[in-house]
């Protein structure tokens, strides 16, 4: 999956418009990313990955990019 | 929190622990039964319960955690209620995955044999005096139903006045405004208290 790919798939859980997010965006800037949207992002990691993401980890995300590595 | 209609109906809002989400308290004309919308604090229920009160039923709005917790408890308390649900809710107590428990710290997967699946429109009294009208409202989750009772329209989390319906956990946007302008009309056009999954209740404005 490109970085692109994972960008649209985050806009979409976040119901953000396509283009919104770039690698460099930080996430305490993103209203849209709140306590509901970590769950989902919990949940896009097991559905669409099959990978098990704790909230350590999340508490760690700083910008896009921090997610899009952990996708990997 | 607690109401009276001419029909002697009785609706107490609990608030839970787990994400505030709310169980209602409903009984009719006989003090002796009553039946819950969603489950949650058990102990919370049972704290303004009348003394011998049974508990014949629990109408499930949605199966997510944060309002079926409590319903092994529940069941263990009395062993004849019967759960209602959607047939997509009532899978969704048994799956830890559909009804994200997995990603809390306790799962949850319900014990009980005794539940009911409910379609859109069925009528449902499961105690004297008290009929349960249900309406299905997907968008928040696939299996999400509204119920009416008398005066009251219990929404779940298919609407929370003044909240943006939750969509990013396996829900669709569209069905979700679609449930939301059905329930916002119903409760306008009959008067309808509106009993949400979180937060206080609310009459509209017509």
């Amino acid at each position: 999956m490109t970085n692109e790919e994972k960008i649209t798939m985050l806009e979409d859980m976040l119901e953000l418009d396509n283009g919104v997010l770039t690698p460099e965006t930080v996430l305490a800037d993103v209203d849209e990313y709140d306590s509901m949207a970590k769950l989902s992002l919990i949940v896009l990691f097991d559905d669409e990955l099959g990978k098990k993401l704790t909230g350590e980890q999340i508490r760690t995300f700083k910008t896009v990019n921090d997610i899009l590595a952990a996708m990997d | 929190m607690t109401a009276r209609l001419k029909s002697m109906l009785e609706v107490k809002a609990v608030e839970n622990s787990i994400f505030q989400s709310n169980t209602y308290i409903v009984r009719a004309n006989n003090p002796s039964e009553c039946i819950l919308i969603d489950c949650g604090d058990v102990s919370r229920v049972m704290d303004l319960l009348h003394e011998g009160c049974k508990i014949p039923a629990v109408f499930i709005t949605h199966a997510h955690f944060d309002h079926i917790y409590g319903l092994n408890e529940l069941i263990g308390l009395f062993p004849e209620c019967k759960v209602y649900a959607s047939a997509y809710a009532l899978d969704g107590l048994r799956d830890t995955k559909m009804n994200y428990s997995r990603y809390h710290d306790t799962e949850f997967v319900f014990d009980g044999d005794a539940v009911e699946a409910i379609e859109d429109g069925y009528l449902v009294s499961p105690i004297e005096d008290l009929t349960i009208r249900c309406i299905h409202t997907p968008g928040h989750d696939a299996g999400c139903m509204t119920y009416i009772i008398d005066g009251y329209i219990f929404t779940g989390d298919s609407y929370i006045p003044g909240v943006k319906t939750v969509t990013n956990l396996r829900g669709n946007k569209a069905q979700a405004a679609e449930s939301e302008e059905t329930i916002k009309g119903l409760a306008s056009k009959f008067s309808l208290t509106i009993c949400p999954g979180h937060g206080e209740t609310l009459m509209l404005d017509n």
